[in-house]
C-alpha cells in the first residue's frame, strides 16, 4: 500500500484496525475496565489512606490536617507494637510449618502413578469452601470439649489442648487452619512448574542410578527454585495482611494473642471511628509490603536473567 | 446539519437542567426529615406499620415537613459509613453505650435547649439522661432502660433441685447453683459469661462493681483509672475462679454477646448475663415457654464493699449532628409527636394483636424511664397485664428491685476501655491458670491512665 494514495475509507479503517491488532495496542483497550477498577479500588484507596494518615477525619463532618500526629500516636500505641509482633510471628509460623507443605505435596503427587487426578482435586477442595463456613468448621475442630483435634490427641492418650483459648497456641492454631485452607492452590502452582522440567533429566538420572531422593534434591527442587522464591514472597505478602482468621475465630484474643496489624487497622476505623489512625497504620503496612514487593520484582528479574516475569 | 442537531441537543439539555434545578427550589419550603423506623424484618411488621401510620398523622399535623422513613437498626459500623455518605437518618434510636463516642465525634445534636421548654421533660427520671450527658450537655432522649442481670433456665434448676435465686442472692449462692447445674458430660455450663471482644470488658466490670470497685474516678479535677483497687482485684479473682476453681463456665469460654444466648437457648448453659431484648429472642426463636425462664438480679459480691450491681444500659433517641437547624427542629417535633400519649398505646395494642396472630411473645424486660406515677406508664402496664397470652409480665418485685442494682458505664472511652484494656485481662485470667489478677489489672490501669486519661487531664 502506498501512503497518500486514494483508497476507500472502509479499507483504510480495516488497515488501521489490523495494524492496531498486530501491534497489540488494541489489547490495551481491553485492559481499560480492569485499569479503572484497580485505579478506583486499589490505587486511589492507597493514596487516600496516606492522606487520611495526616488528617483527623470524622465522616460527614470533614477532615482537619493534624500533621504527623496520627503516625506518632500509632507508633506509640502499645497494641500496635503487639500486633506487629503477632503478625511477624504468624508470618514466621506460616513459613516454618506451612511453606514446604505445598512443595512436598506437589512432588508427592507428581511422583504418583495412579489416581493423581483425584488427589489433585482433593487437595484443591478446601479452596472452594466459603470463608465463613471454613472458619466455623475449624472452630468446631478446635473446640476444647468436643473438637476433632482433641479427640485425635485422646486416641494417643495425650491431654486435650485449648487451641484457640490459650495465648501460646492461638496463633499456631490459626496458622494450622490457614495452611490447610491454602496449600492446595499453591501445590497446583508447583505442579504446573514441575511439568516444565524435561522428562529426559529424570530418565538420565535413573539410568545413572539416582534414587527418588537424589532425583528430588538434584533435579526437582532446583527446577522449582524460581517458583519457590516467588511463592515465598507472595506468601509473606499475604500473611502480613492476615485479618479474616483472627477476626472471625478469636476476635483478636485471648489477651490480644491474635491481634494482627490489619485487625488493629480495622479496630481503629470501625470500632473507634479513628480513621486518621487507621489510614496511618494502613499506610505504614503498605510501605512495608511495598518494600517486599520491590524485593519480589528484583528476585523475579534475577531469576529470569534480567527479564521481568 | 450535524451542527444544528448538536445545538438542539444542547438546548434540550439546558432546559432539562433548569427544570431539575428549579423544581427542588420550589419545593424547598418543605423540610425533609429522614426518620429511622425498625429494620424490615417479619417480627417488626406491626411496629413498622405503626410507624408509617404515625408518619402520615405527623405530616398531616405538620404539612411543612416531609418525612422519609428509613428502615434502620443502629449499628456503629454502618452508621459511620452512612454519615460519610450523608444518608444516615436525621433521628434514630441508639444504644446507651454509644452516647459519649457519638457526641464527642460531633455526630449528635444537643437537645437540652428543646428539653428546657418541653412539657414532658418533667415526666422523665433525671438519672435516665446520664449516659447521654456529655460535658454538661444532653444529647439523647431516653427511650427505655435495662440493668444487666442473670437469666436462668428454670427446668434445669428444678431438675437439679437447686433453689431459684433470691432477689438478694450472693456470689456464694450463685457459685453453688452454677456448680450444681454444671454437667460436663452433657456439655452444660452452670454459667456462660461474655468474654470475647468488648463484651468481655463489659462483663468484667459487672464483677468489679459487685465487689465494690469502680473503673474510672474523677477527683480534684482529673480522671483516674481505679480498676486496680483491692475490690476490683477481688472481682477479677472471682471471674477467674469460675474457670480454674469452680469450673462452671463453658469449655470453650470465648463467647460473644449472642453466643451466650445461643448456649442458653440450646440448653448448654443454665445461667447467662442478660440485658433486655434477648429473653424475647430466645422465647420467640427457639419456641421456649416463658414460664421456663427466670430472671434474677446480679449477685452480691464479697467483701465489706460488696453489693449487687449490673451495668445499666438502654436505648436513646438522638438527632443527627449533621442535620441543619430546620431539620433538627423538625426532628424534635417528631420526637415529641404522640410520645407517651394515647396514640402510642394504640400502636402497642396493634403490636399485641399482630403478635397474637403470629404466635410470638412480647417479653423484653425494660424499666421505664418515666417517673413513677406518670399516667402513661400505668396505662401501658395495664394493657400488657390485660394480654397475658402475648405479654410476659416479669415479677413485680424483680422489676422494682432491678433498677436499684444498676451501675452506670464509665464516662470516658467506655468502648475502648472494654475492648482494649479489660477484655484482654479477662481473657488472660481464663487462658492461664497462673495469671495474677492484681498484676494484670495494675498493668492495664497504668496503660489506660497513660494512654487515655492523662492526655485528657492535660
Amino acid at each position: 500500500m502506498i501512503e497518500g494514495s486514494a483508497i476507500p475509507a472502509a479499507g483504510g479503517r480495516r488497515h488501521r484496525w489490523a495494524k492496531a491488532m498486530k501491534n497489540g495496542r488494541l489489547g490495551l483497550l481491553f485492559l481499560l475496565p480492569a485499569l479503572c477498577i484497580f485505579a478506583m479500588f486499589q490505587w486511589y484507596t492507597i493514596f487516600y489512606g496516606l492522606i487520611l494518615g495526616f488528617q483527623k477525619m470524622i465522616t460527614g463532618l470533614g477532615a482537619t490536617w493534624v500533621g504527623l500526629a496520627n503516625f506518632k500516636s500509632v507508633l506509640s500505641d502499645s497494641l500496635v507494637a503487639l500486633s506487629f509482633r503477632n503478625t511477624l510471628v504468624f508470618v514466621g509460623l506460616c513459613l516454618v510449618f506451612g511453606y514446604m507443605v505445598p512443595v512436598v505435596v506437589a512432588i508427592a503427587l507428581t511422583e504418583l502413578r495412579h489416581a493423581r487426578g483425584f488427589f489433585r482435586l482433593a487437595i484443591y477442595m478446601p479452596n472452594i469452601i466459603p470463608g465463613i463456613a471454613l472458619y466455623i468448621m475449624w472452630l468446631w475442630i478446635f473446640d476444647p470439649a468436643v473438637g476433632l483435634l482433641n479427640q485425635i490427641l485422646g486416641l494417643f492418650h495425650l491431654p486435650p489442648q485449648e487451641w484457640l483459648l490459650n495465648t501460646k497456641t492461638a496463633l499456631f492454631s490459626l496458622m494450622l487452619m490457614a495452611t490447610w485452607a491454602g496449600f492446595g492452590s499453591t501445590a497446583l502452582f508447583y505442579m504446573a512448574s514441575l511439568t516444565s522440567v524435561p522428562e529426559e533429566l529424570y530418565e538420565a538420572a535413573e539410568i545413572d542410578g539416582a534414587g527418588i531422593w537424589r532425583r528430588i534434591f538434584h533435579i526437582t527442587l532446583p527446577s522449582l527454585k524460581t517458583t519457590m522464591l516467588i511463592m515465598l514472597l507472595l506468601q509473606i505478602l499475604a500473611t502480613v495482611q492476615v485479618f479474616q482468621e483472627p477476626f472471625v475465630m478469636t476476635g483478636g484474643g485471648p489477651n490480644n494473642a491474635t491481634l494482627t496489624i490489619m485487625y488493629q487497622v480495622y479496630r481503629y476505623a470501625f470500632v473507634y471511628f479513628e480513621f486518621g489512625k487507621a489510614g496511618a497504620l494502613g499506610f505504614l503496612t503498605f510501605l512495608f509490603l511495598f518494600v517486599l514487593s520491590l524485593l519480589y520484582m528484583r528476585y523475579s528479574k534475577i531469576a529470569h536473567g534480567g527479564e521481568e516475569v | 446539519m450535524s451542527k444544528r442537531v448538536f445545538v438542539c441537543v444542547l438546548l434540550v439539555l439546558c432546559l432539562v437542567g433548569t427544570v431539575i434545578v428549579t423544581v427542588p427550589l420550589g419545593a424547598a419550603e418543605k423540610v425533609v426529615l429522614r426518620v429511622a423506623i425498625p429494620a424490615d424484618r417479619p417480627e417488626n411488621k406491626a411496629a413498622i406499620e405503626g410507624e408509617l401510620e404515625k408518619i402520615k398523622r405527623f405530616e398531616d399535623t405538620y404539612p411543612d415537613i416531609n418525612v422519609v422513613p428509613i428502615n434502620y437498626d443502629y449499628n456503629p459500623q454502618t452508621f459511620a459509613v452512612m454519615q460519610a455518605g450523608r444518608n444516615a437518618p436525621d433521628v434514630l434510636l441508639v444504644w446507651a453505650t454509644e452516647g459519649t463516642v457519638l457526641a464527642e465525634k460531633g455526630w449528635l445534636a444537643p437537645i437540652d435547649e428543646y428539653l428546657k421548654t418541653w412539657p414532658k421533660t418533667g415526666w422523665i427520671n433525671p438519672d435516665a439522661f446520664a449516659p447521654f450527658t456529655v460535658k454538661g450537655r444532653i444529647y439523647g432522649l431516653p427511650h427505655d432502660g435495662y440493668v444487666k442481670h442473670i437469666m436462668y433456665n428454670k427446668k434445669m434448676f428444678l431438675a437439679k433441685n437447686v433453689p431459684f435465686p433470691r432477689l438478694d442472692w450472693t456470689w456464694k449462692e450463685f457459685i453453688d447453683a452454677a456448680v450444681k447445674l454444671t454437667d460436663r458430660k452433657k456439655g452444660i455450663a452452670g454459667f456462660a459469661p461474655m468474654t470475647r471482644g468488648g463484651e468481655g470488658g463489659w462483663m468484667l466490670t459487672d464483677w468489679i462493681y459487685q465487689a465494690g470497685g469502680e473503673v474510672e474516678e474523677f477527683r480534684d479535677g482529673k480522671w483516674y483509672a481505679v480498676f486496680d483497687s483491692p475490690e476490683a482485684i477481688r472481682g477479677a479473682q472471682f471471674a477467674k475462679d469460675m474457670k480454674w476453681k469452680y469450673n462452671v463456665i463453658p469449655a470453650n469460654w470465648s463467647q460473644g454477646y449472642m453466643d451466650v444466648f445461643n448456649l442458653f437457648a440450646t440448653e448448654k448453659a443454665a445461667m447467662v448475663p442478660h440485658g433486655d431484648f434477648t429473653v424475647e429472642w430466645v422465647i420467640n426463636n427457639f419456641k421456649w415457654n416463658p414460664k421456663d425462664i427466670g430472671l434474677a438480679p446480679m449477685p452480691k459480691g464479697e467483701g465489706l464493699k460488696g453489693r449487687q450491681a449490673g451495668v445499666q444500659g438502654g436505648t436513646f433517641y438522638v438527632i443527627n449532628g449533621l442535620a441543619p437547624q430546620p431539620v433538627r427542629d423538625a426532628a424534635f417535633k417528631w420526637l415529641d409527636f404522640e410520645r407517651w400519649s394515647d396514640a402510642g398505646l394504640e400502636v402497642l395494642k396493634k403490636d399485641i394483636a399482630e403478635r397474637r396472630k403470629t404466635g410470638s411473645y412480647m417479653a423484653m424486660l425494660k424499666y421505664p424511664v418515666l417517673k413513677p406515677g406518670v399516667g402513661y406508664q400505668k396505662k401501658e402496664d395495664e394493657i400488657k397485664a390485660a394480654n397475658p397470652d402475648v405479654c410476659v409480665i416479669w415479677p413485680e418485685d424483680l422489676r422494682e428491685y432491678l433498677p436499684k442494682t444498676g451501675h452506670t458505664e464509665p464516662p470516658i472511652e467506655a468502648q475502648k476501655l472494654y475492648s482494649e484494656y479489660l477484655a484482654p485481662v479477662y481473657q488472660a485470667l481464663l487462658s492461664n491458670r497462673n495469671a495474677d489478677p492484681a498484676k494484670l489489672l495494675k498493668e492495664a490501669a497504668a496503660r489506660f491512665q497513660k494512654e487515655v486519661l492523662d492526655p485528657l487531664n492535660k
